[in-house]
């Protein structure tokens, strides 16, 4: 029971069949196996990679926030209003995401204890508790600011304040547009527990006393 | 009324740098051996995370002394 060849993520085994097992069961045992390995390789790689430390430190989490929100809000104007673009916008924010992911070691994808330990779980939790009062204020200032929006139209159409607002407010979106704001809508929620972790960022290591 | 504000909380103050370095123990053998991340390590040896008594009697358990010689409240100064 081996495997045989290997061509990208297709194996070709070859079964025993001189064991008591069934080889549809030697097949399983062998993926499981293969299984495991990878995904000790990964959680491995997460818990431990120093590639990437340029992106943990607390410099580079400041750097990662502000390009983020630079690219989603002034990207969501030009890509909105310019009429194109909307790929290079969608490919930088699931960029934005990505980096903010590495940063932080793929706390907020994962609850395997291999990978996060009880310090990440519980700044994990805060991020997210922060992150959930962000995004209910940001909702109550988008909903407080069409309402002003509404009541502005009216007054400066009709030339009064209506006591209940307008029942109608028109904003013709193409699909494009709708595109846009979904993009910039699925990014904002994605990136806002990682603003909401905080800029501190894993401490440079020692030279006096490395790590390893 | 809740809690504390932040500046007015008490501190752990901790001696693990102190046992890790005359033990011998990097700071990645002390995380491997409790199962946490190094860096997590680090924020506790600075006190800038209090660990939970599962760890903390772990990592007295590592460092071969008793977790209040470790572990103890920041004395308040006057």
């Amino acid at each position: 029971m081996a495997v045989k060849f290997r061509i990208g993520n297709w194996f070709i085994v070859g079964v025993d069949n001189e064991s008591d097992k069934h080889p549809s069961k030697q097949v399983d045992e062998i993926i499981e196996k293969y299984e495991d390995q990878i995904e000790s390789k990964l959680k491995n790689w997460i818990k431990n990679d120093r590639f990437f430390d340029g992106f943990r430190n607390t410099y580079a989490r400041v750097l990662l926030f502000v390009l983020a929100n630079v690219w989603l809000y002034g990207g969501l104007f030009f890509t909105y209003n310019n009429g194109s673009g909307f790929w290079i916008y969608a490919a930088g924010v699931a960029l934005s995401v990505l980096a903010q992911q590495i940063s932080v070691r793929f706390v907020f994808n994962t609850d395997a204890r291999e990978i996060v330990d009880e310090y990440q779980e519980s700044r994990r939790n805060r991020a997210y508790r922060r992150a959930y009062r962000s995004i209910t204020g940001f909702s109550a200032g988008v909903v407080l600011s069409v309402l002003f929006y509404a009541y502005v139209n009216v007054y400066f159409t009709d030339g009064y304040i209506p006591l209940v607002p307008p029942a109608f407010i028109y904003w013709n979106l193409g699909a494009y547009q709708v595109a846009v704001i979904l993009v910039f809508l699925m990014g904002l929620f994605s990136l806002m527990p990682y603003f909401a972790w905080g800029f501190k960022g894993e401490p440079f290591r020692s030279k006096n006393e490395p790590n390893e | 009324m809740g809690r504390k504000p932040k500046d007015q909380e008490e501190r752990i103050i901790n001696r693990i740098e102190e046992l890790r370095l005359a033990a011998g123990i990097s700071r990645q053998q002390l995380a491997d051996a409790v199962g946490v991340h190094y860096q997590t390590v680090g924020y506790i040896e600075r006190g800038e995370y209090s660990p939970s008594l599962v760890l903390a009697l772990q990592v007295a358990k590592v460092l071969k002394a008793p977790v209040e010689t470790i572990f103890s409240l920041e004395e308040e100064e006057n």
